[in-house]
């Protein structure tokens, strides 16, 4: 089992990610509904973290900001210690490539796109030639077992082999923060496992793990579980987890 | 990303909705063949216009004496046409001298007065007509001395009216001023307007023609034997006739001992004059054609930036799940402006295609004239390739500017 002192901020475990101060609020002038109020929160390399919350408590939110696909109104966002407040749009493009991974509800692939085209684009997007690209995509889809279906167009796969592909995606070039928003949501139990043990197997490689997620398998593999309710933190602590995957 | 790996990314993004592709396609191949189409015929029309008119003398020097000058230094000289081509060098396509006068031809009973036209060199571009009988003359026998002749369509009907003469297989003999010369071929009707004087005439070597115009009994020429009362040079396609001119005009004022500060003892006629002036009509009903030719082309533009709009609003997921691949707003900038491109050249090529078959449908079955030369086509090739690209930089721009937090749940 996992060390809990990295949750704590204590241990030797590099700061990934931190939010100091960050708030969010959607729509213009008067009409500005608070999405997040000050979030202060830090995360670790080699922790599965989980946001919990009812709709519309800022999850979403939470998530668009930590994979810096959001800029907060307030606060700031630092990754990796660097501060990103003042970063272009094309820095920030920069900062994510290889050092994020996204995994969506739906799987997040281009359904017309081929298996191996939709999780070769990360390792093309960063300049490697296109047969390195290639080459850590197929060892990305052995490890889902996808490698027999590597030419086939995503949108003839099933919803879990999709999610498999989305996960391979996410996952092939080793980012040091994960981004899931409800991964293992409408899948089959075994699928859902072999998502988590793939989140799981991420973060002991010692990415951050960060996933909005109800589901009670992802729950009990997390190290640390953050509560959301109206765009605040109402709880933030170590996962009481008894089983290591 | 590598500009490769890119632009599979945009040939991919180009066809992964195949009839939104087509029907773009389809929409600037349109607007391409009108112009195509457009050009083709007006190029082709003005080209045979040219031809119909003028053959190659329009791109000619036509050289004979001023008799208006006071100071007389003769008429051009056979030695001449060697000082021309010497000065213009490779400009020059073919040289021809000529040497005219009125002369009796008999034919057995047949008698009658006929312009005889003494040729040395490239004649057949000025009298351009079809061999029907016999043989033509060749250059070089148009160097020599010997008594050949071939007659216009016209005068071998006068002289044979039952339509004999170089049919029998040579061997026909005629006489010019009471000089025997044997008839080797007799031409066919003139494709060129320019061709009509020699319908009536009788063609014979330059210097053969000397003996039947110094016969006492013929209206002889006023020119010795190594003189020609013209000199015609046709320059080579695409050769600076102006500059020739000038050229010309130096060299024969030396060769003849003429100053510069005196007029010419030369008259150039001007014969592309006419042709420039057909030439500046068809520009002008080109220049209208094309302006309705661009009216198309712009609705197709617009029709096609319309689709590229309603492409990237289908895209914008995928555009959003790229961009949290690590694509950056430039990586998608250029991929939708490649995809732009390569829609737009395979529309100019659609639209070429759809011009050659439809042309080459009309030239077999209607005799339709039509050019399309490869000037054209590239321009339309590359408009089209541009046009695909301008038409794409609004909906590019819209691309790599979408929030891909917000489109990738869209």
């Amino acid at each position: 089992m996992r060390s809990l002192s990295a949750m704590s901020g204590e241990a030797a475990a590099p700061e990934v990610l931190r939010l100091d101060g960050a708030g969010r609020s959607y729509g213009a002038d008067r009409n500005q509904t608070p999405a997040l109020s000050a979030i202060n929160l830090t995360f670790w390399a080699g922790e599965l973290v989980v946001l919990r919350g009812r709709s519309g408590s800022g999850k979403t939110t939470l998530l668009n900001l930590a994979g810096l696909l959001d800029r907060p109104d307030e606060g700031r966002i630092l990754f990796a210690g660097q501060d990103t407040t003042g970063l272009s749009d094309r820095r920030l493009a920069l900062l994510r490539r290889g050092n994020l991974g996204y995994v969506l509800q739906d799987s997040g692939v281009v359904e017309r796109m081929s298996v191996i085209g939709n999780v070769t684009l990360p390792g093309l997007y960063s300049g490697y030639s296109s047969a390195r690209a290639k080459k850590l995509a197929h060892a990305a889809l052995e490890s889902v077992a996808l490698g027999d279906k590597m030419h086939r167009i995503v949108g003839q796969l099933s919803g879990g082999e999709r999610m498999r592909v989305g996960l391979a995606r996410a996952l092939v070039l080793s980012p040091r923060l994960v981004i899931c928003d409800e991964p293992t949501a409408s899948l089959d139990a075994e699928t859902a496992e072999m998502v988590i043990r793939q989140l799981r197997a991420s973060a002991a490689a010692g990415a951050c793990v960060i996933a909005a997620s109800h589901d009670p398998i992802v729950i009990e593999r997390a190290d640390r579980i953050i509560s959301l309710t109206a765009g605040r933190i109402v709880g933030n602590s170590p996962a009481a987890r008894g089983v290591d995957a | 990303m590598r500009l490769v790996a890119l632009f599979r990314l945009a040939l991919w993004s180009a066809f992964s909705r195949p009839v939104r592709a087509m029907l773009m396609i389809a929409t600037l191949a349109g607007g391409a063949a009108g112009v195509a189409l457009t050009a083709g015929v007006l190029n082709g029309y003005a080209r045979a216009m040219e031809a119909l008119v003028f053959g190659a003398y329009s791109r000619s020097l036509v050289i004979s004496e001023n008799r208006l000058i006071e100071d007389r230094f003769g008429p051009p000289r056979l030695a001449d046409v060697d000082r021309l081509r010497e000065a213009l060098g490779n400009r020059v396509a073919a040289t021809a001298a000529w040497r005219m006068a009125i002369a009796d031809v008999r034919v057995g009973r047949e008698q009658t007065s006929l312009p005889v036209y003494g040729v040395q060199g490239a004649f057949w571009h000025e009298a351009d007509m079809p061999i029907t009988q016999g043989r033509g003359l060749t250059e070089g026998e148009t160097a020599g001395t010997a008594r050949l002749c071939l007659l216009g369509p016209g005068a071998h009907r006068m002289l044979y009216p039952d339509g004999s003469g170089a049919r029998s297989g040579g061997g026909a003999s005629l006489r010019v001023n009471g000089v025997s010369c044997e008839l080797v071929g007799v031409l066919g009707e003139p494709r060129s307007q320019l061709a009509e004087r020699y319908r009536n005439a009788v063609l014979t070597p330059f210097a053969a023609a000397a003996r039947y115009f110094e016969t006492p009994a013929g209206v002889g020429s006023q020119t010795q034997a190594h003189e020609a009362d013209r000199l015609t040079i046709i320059l080579d396609y695409g050769a600076d006739r102006n500059a020739a001119l000038v050229e010309a005009d130096r060299v024969l004022r030396r060769a003849h001992g003429a100053s510069q500060s005196q007029a010419s003892p030369f008259l150039f006629a001007d014969p592309a004059a006419p042709a420039e002036a057909l030439a500046r009509q068809r520009d002008l009903v080109t220049r209208l054609l094309v302006a309705i030719a661009l009216v198309s082309v712009s609705v197709a533009v617009t029709g096609y930036a319309a689709a590229a709009m309603a492409a990237v609003d289908m895209q914008k997921r995928d555009i959003a799940l790229m961009m949290m691949s690590g694509a950056s707003g430039r990586s998608i900038l250029v991929q939708v402006l490649a995809e732009g491109l390569v829609l737009g050249a395979a529309g100019a090529i659609v639209g070429l295609s759809m011009v050659a078959i439809a042309a080459y449908a009309a030239q077999t079955v209607f005799q339709f004239p039509f050019d399309l030369d490869v000037a054209v086509m590239l321009v339309v090739l590359g408009g089209g390739a541009v046009t695909g690209l301008l038409a794409s930089v609004v909906p590019a721009h819209k691309a790599a500017s979408g929030s891909p937090a917000l489109n990738a749940r869209a």
